[in-house]
């Protein structure tokens, strides 16, 4: 019944794109890069979607899917969007958390060895330098979307 | 009246953006008042007429949004009205204490209900799906707005289950789109062959919403985004968001695909969603009891709850036209009674939790004598979430009880009564210390319209105890009613 048209590989390059970007999405611990593979997993339905249904009408444009796939557009768009802002603001607020948990090694470091005011203020500020692209790293994965029973 | 459905909450989202802070209170209050009235007018409308189908802006299906509106549809939007007028009075007392926080707070209030009209209307799989959607993002938008880092770790959580859903879901809705052509429920009624396409995009659907609904064991992401949020947030995603994805999971076993849910391949699939369900019952109710922080307790229990939904699948396809009708009315009553009693209890135990000042179980010692009214709501409302009678959630679990009897499904039966007693058990923790008279803690006061709006609630659950007939009734009176009634 299947027709090995331009529309079928439409539709089976997007299965094939879902499958990938699936992969990528459960493995992955990086909040940006399943937020991608969220967007290109979009990607691969709307393809099918399109594909899959020209496949039935013989070569005829049919408006209906394409009228969907515009609005999952938008739809997927907006999703990023707040997708990114709410990841922009978990990573801050990580480094925020980190430095202050940090700040405050620091000073019982400084006070527990009795050292100069002035030495003691130089090393928290290098401390903190250094831990800042680290902790921005760490704050863009998290270990624990993985943890409690990942969906299948 | 249905379009006004969408244009109140949407116009009213606006208004909340756009209006200055000190007309903020007034204009609430008109909006909630007009969009209960509709909600009333519209169920009085579909009980006297029948179903009701509507296309917006006079454009016809396939390209224009066809809204239908039956028995099952009114009763949800009466259930989200009601629901929404008190959690907005208990928010206006609630979030006088978090000034930044209300900003926002409104316009997504109101985005939020307008989207769970939109899906409870809608009379096509495609419009599910984006009304499904706006809710997600309306919903993930209302847990990071303490803007703190379990908060927004929670939200990312439940955005990304919550956009993994809607692609699995989407991607079924473009099988079947490809095989039948056709996206309105009715149609593809009348259309669906039991074959191994159909299988799959109704397996697709099926997973997309088990992952928003939270059923066992796709439950991660809902403790920490309902045990996190603020309490009249929980309130709202505990009793109408989950119960969204729910109904269209409903719509799509019992409606689109009732000619042949009885295929050997999909009634093996409704048992697994029941064996799905049980898990939920069992490891929600253990979790629940053994949470430190009493909002926590709270969510897990949702998490429970839900599992008493998704008994409506074994209970209802492949049995007897009565079984199958007991159980549809049980796990719709079973919907409506958890709404008003979770509601009620995520808002009383917020305001216990702002009282003592933060939600640990342990530290409840003295509420009894401080806190009446509030710990008496949760006590109403713990009523019917145990199923004891006389309560709506007593007639919810009597119904599903009777189903598995004349199904002679006797392992539901001993579930449900197994899932009764372990509610007990993780409530009357609660209890336990909470009517100990000395109290460990400083109490700080509370505005008594959190007490009385948590109170009205936990009533209404109660009330549905003595009036089961009418939302019966209407259920019955028209729209789709489970496994050929």
């Amino acid at each position: 019944m299947i027709s090995f048209s331009v529309d079928f590989w439409y539709a089976g390059i997007g299965a094939a794109l879902i499958a990938l970007s699936l992969l990528a999405f459960l493995l992955s611990k990086r909040l940006l890069k399943k937020l991608l593979a969220f967007n290109i997993m979009g990607s691969g339905v709307f393809l099918m979607m399109v594909g899959m249904a020209q496949t039935q009408n013989d070569g005829a444009a049919d408006a209906v899917p394409q009228a969907l796939v515009l609005t999952g557009i938008v739809v997927a768009v907006s999703a990023t969007a707040l997708a990114l802002v709410v990841i922009r603001r978990f990573a801050l607020a990580s480094v925020v958390a980190a430095l202050a948990a940090e700040n405050k090694a620091a000073e019982n470091d400084a006070a527990e060895n009795d050292a100069a005011e002035k030495n003691g203020a130089e090393r928290t500020g290098s401390d903190t330098a250094v831990s800042d692209t680290t902790v921005t790293d760490t704050a863009l994965t998290d270990p624990n979307l993985n943890k409690n029973g990942d969906p299948q | 009246m249905m379009p006004l459905l969408l244009i109140i909450p949407l116009a009213w989202a606006i208004l909340c953006i756009l209006l200055p802070q000190r007309w903020l209170s007034l204009t609430i209050r008109a909006g909630l008042l007009l969009q209960v009235g509709a909600a009333l007018l519209l169920t009085a409308d579909v009980y006297v007429n029948g179903p009701i189908e509507y296309a917006l802006g006079d454009w016809q299906a396939p390209l224009g949004i066809a809204l239908i509106a039956d028995g099952v549809s009114v009763t949800l939007i009466s259930l989200s009205a009601v629901v929404a007028l008190f959690v907005a009075f208990y928010a206006q007392s609630y979030l006088q204490r978090y000034e930044h926080e209300q900003t926002y707070f409104w316009p997504l209030f109101w985005f939020l209900l307008a989207s769970l009209n939109g899906i409870w209307l809608a009379g096509d799989l495609f419009n599910l799906y984006v009304g499904l959607e706006l809710l997600g993002l309306a919903a993930v938008g209302m847990v990071t707005l303490t803007g703190e880092k379990p908060a927004l770790h929670a939200a990312l959580r439940y955005l990304y289950a919550a956009l993994l859903g809607s692609l699995a879901y989407l991607a079924g809705v473009a099988i079947l789109y490809g095989a039948y052509g056709t996206l309105a429920i009715p149609q593809l009624g009348e259309l669906l062959d039991a074959n191994i396409t159909t299988f799959v995009a109704i397996g697709l659907i099926s997973i997309g919403l088990l992952l928003k609904t939270a059923i066992f064991p796709f439950h991660y992401w809902l403790p920490p985004a309902h045990g996190g949020a603020l309490a009249p947030v929980s309130a709202l995603l505990s009793a109408l968001v989950v119960k969204a994805s729910f109904y269209i999971l409903a719509r799509v076993w019992l409606d689109m695909a009732s000619e042949i849910n009885s295929h050997v391949v999909l009634y093996s699939a409704a048992q697994g969603l029941g064996v799905l369900g049980a898990g939920a019952i069992l490891w929600g109710s253990w979790q629940a009891y053994k949470a430190a922080q009493v909002k926590m307790l709270v969510a897990y229990s949702t998490v429970a709850q839900l599992g008493y939904l998704m008994l409506l699948f074994p209970l209802a396809i492949g049995t007897t036209a009565v079984a199958a009708g007991l159980a549809w009315q049980g796990a719709m009553l079973h919907l409506l009674a958890h709404g008003f009693a979770k509601a009620a209890m995520f808002m009383s135990v917020g305001t216990l939790v702002l009282a003592i000042g933060h939600g640990k179980v342990n530290d409840l010692a003295g509420v009894s004598h401080r806190i009446p009214i509030s710990l008496f709501a949760f006590g109403l409302s713990a009523v019917s979430i145990m199923g004891l009678p006389p309560s709506g959630g007593f007639n919810a679990k009597w119904l599903l009880l009777q189903s598995a009897m004349a199904s002679q499904q006797w392992w539901w039966f001993i579930l449900l009564v197994v899932g009764g007693l372990l509610t007990a058990a993780y409530v009357f923790r609660v209890f336990r210390i909470s009517f100990v008279e000395k109290a460990t803690h400083e109490f700080s006061s509370t505005s008594s319209t959190l007490d009385f709006t948590a109170l009205a609630l936990a009533a209404i659950a109660i009330a549905m105890g003595f009036f089961s007939q009418w939302p019966l009734s209407l259920l019955q009176s028209s729209g789709f009613q489970g496994g050929g009634l």
